[in-house]
């Protein structure tokens, strides 16, 4: 992918960037800049970088958990400049997945799965009956009533997982999710992954430093200084990325 | 899970701080609701006092207290009298004394012509009641006799001077309960006011405020340097009334202030701990208008809880200064509801106004931002 190229309205496009980018400070800091790209209905796409490579920067903007300084973002080729509240489009459009989990320390699994199904118009009851559903389909079904102190890091994250699915979103958006994870379970948590995108037809967009998570993708996006590199179906990173792979490889290690 | 269980949880997860802002705000909707209450029944006993006895206005000395001017002619109230819409009028003195043998301070001494309309609505629990013939002797209101611990046919010093308790009385209200009432002619010796009175109780035979004022009018033209006050505003004008009043919402003011500082102070540090959750609420879809819900219901929540416990504590306490003899005399224990609601509406006020800005504040910032914070 090229700097300056657009990308064509595609019928089945869900997620577009045209340009967009994104500065800071009264534009004395670029994170993102003129970046293009186009996320298909039923795509699992990796998007990898270094750290300071505007990745977490993108999938911010792509989440319309900010907005871009120049630029346009289109859901299903409507501009997100068109929606009044963003809020909404979040709650029914997209779940979340964060490397840190941000459950809510007060709610048990079940209820922290029920948070965004708030903005639905569910009843209490079926709120209950989704989550729990929901808490089956990862595998947490036992701990339900636990509260997350009581969880493994493995566990918080799958029920993380099971929340950013509550209201059947169309997009998932993971932000390192195997972050803070041991190997095997972050192994896990990319074995649900598999599942959701190849049984569900989930859409998932995965921000990641580590390989072992872009090499589950089918559709590897480089970023590096805020530009897209390289955006295909190959796993190996752009010609000029040997100092970002070993850069990479001293943070996984870490 | 309903939403009011949210709010709950997240006030359980920092019990001492959200028990420490509801003892906060407790005290001070305890502090409006006694101070307030209390000063209001003084001033609804006093006009109860006059109302339940048909007084329709108090005829005084101009421009002083009862206590203080030199008051007024005794035969000033045959005048009165004479006067066609007048039904009755009877002239007392007043006086204030200590006790401080027996810790007892501001106990009011009326001096009442035996026999007279004064002693209509009084029942003699205990001995006789002041006849003619008697000079040294006293009536002692019920509350007063348990305090000193008086009977009938004991003595009490007062004026350097013993008295003989003729009687124990009991009447509907409280001031009189924890009075002594002694014959006009004798309080007229020891205040050295012989053939003063402090002032006359008037009642019209026509009780509309046009035939009121008319009356107030007449007598008023009688003689040169008196008052005759309706009831009412006579009562709204008595100086240790405007005292107690003014200084129970002053020292309630002040104590909503710092509970409102509390309330915000709290609410401050909540939101601030919680900013990242609050990024994540945002981020799941959560609405600014549902964040803001949330953080103003938890403010809501600790101070319908202080306003409970203020409440409470605030008709317990005026309880037990009813029975606490230095106060027994002034404060009947009770408190109109309308106060305990007053102290409600300031509780949830100081809530709202305590919350509003960290509400506010929380739900403005994008999740992105507020994801970010440490």
């Amino acid at each position: 992918m090229n700097k300056n190229q657009t990308v064509a309205s595609n019928p089945n496009s869900l997620l577009r960037a045209e340009r967009i980018s994104r500065t800071y400070s009264d534009g004395s800091v670029t994170a993102l800049d003129d970046v293009s790209l186009d996320i298909l209905r039923g795509q699992y796409v990796a998007i990898m970088g270094p750290s300071g490579s505007g990745k977490s920067t993108l999938l911010n903007l792509l989440g319309a958990l900010d907005r871009p300084t120049a630029g346009e973002i289109y859901f299903e080729n409507q501009p997100l400049s068109s929606w009044k509240n963003l809020d909404g489009f979040r709650s029914h459009k997209l779940g979340f997945v964060f490397q840190s989990f941000y459950l809510l320390p007060t709610l048990t699994a079940v209820e922290n799965v029920q948070i965004p199904m708030f903005e639905t118009s569910l009843p209490s009851s079926e709120r209950v009956k989704r989550a729990k559903d929901l808490l089956e389909a990862v595998g947490m079904s036992h701990r339900a009533n636990h509260m997350p102190l009581k969880l493994s890091v493995g566990e918080r994250q799958r029920v993380a997982i099971a929340r950013a699915l509550a209201n059947n979103p169309a997009l998932l958006l993971a932000d390192e999710p195997t972050g803070n994870l041991d190997s095997r379970s972050g192994a896990a948590v990319l074995d649900l992954f598999d599942e959701l995108h190849q049984n569900r037809g989930v859409t998932i967009v995965v921000i990641t430093h580590g390989q072992e998570v872009a090499d589950r993708a089918e559709r590897v996006i480089w970023i590096r200084d805020g530009h897209v590199l390289q955006d295909g179906e190959s796993h190996d990173p752009p010609a000029d990325f040997d100092s970002f792979r070993v850069h990479a490889k001293r943070e996984t290690r870490a | 899970m309903r939403f009011f269980s949210i709010l709950f949880k997240n006030l359980f997860r920092r019990k001492t701080r959200s028990l420490l802002t509801i003892v906060g705000l407790a005290v001070a909707v305890e502090a409006t609701v006694a101070l307030v209450g209390v000063a209001s029944r003084f001033e609804q006993s006093y006009y109860e006092l006059y109302d339940r006895t048909g007084v329709d206005l108090v005829v005084q000395e101009s421009g002083g207290s009862q206590m203080l001017n030199r008051g007024i002619k005794e035969d000033f109230g045959q005048k009165i009298l004479e006067l066609p819409t007048v039904k009755k009028a009877v002239g007392g003195l007043v006086d204030v004394i200590a006790f401080e043998d027996y810790d007892l301070f501001m106990v009011v001494v009326n001096g009442w012509p035996p026999g007279s309309q004064l002693f209509d609505h009084m029942k003699i629990v205990a001995g006789e009641p002041l006849k003619p013939e008697h000079q040294n002797h006293v009536l002692l209101g019920k509350v007063l006799a348990a305090n000193l611990g008086k009977r009938v046919g004991d003595t009490v010093d007062m004026y350097a001077e013993p008295m003989k308790v003729v009687g124990i009385c009991e009447s509907f209200n409280v001031y009189e309960n924890g009075a002594v009432i002694i014959p006009l002619a004798t309080l007229q010796r020891l205040m050295d006011r012989p053939t003063r009175v402090s002032a006359f109780l008037v009642e019209s035979k026509d009780r509309t405020p046009d035939g009121v004022q008319k009356l107030k009018q007449q007598i008023e033209s009688l003689a040169t340097g008196i008052t005759a006050e309706p009831m009412k505003s006579f009562v709204g004008s008595v100086s240790h009334i405007k005292v107690s009043r003014a200084m129970a919402w002053m020292t309630s003011g002040i104590a909503f202030v710092i509970g409102a500082v509390g309330m915000l102070n709290t609410m401050a540090m909540a939101v601030h701990e919680r900013i990242k959750e609050i990024g994540t609420l945002r981020a799941m879809g959560w609405k600014k208008a549902r964040v803001v819900k949330m953080i103003l219901g938890e403010s809501l929540l600790l101070s319908l809880a202080g306003a409970v416990l203020g409440s409470g504590a605030a008709v317990l306490i005026t309880r037990y200064f009813a029975t606490f003899p230095a106060t027994a005399g002034f404060v009947d224990g009770y408190i109109a509801p309308e106060f305990i609601g007053l102290g409600f509406l300031l509780a949830v006020v100081v809530g709202v106004a305590g919350a509003a800005y960290p509400a506010w504040w929380g739900a403005s910032l994008s999740p992105v931002e507020a994801l970010r914070k440490k």
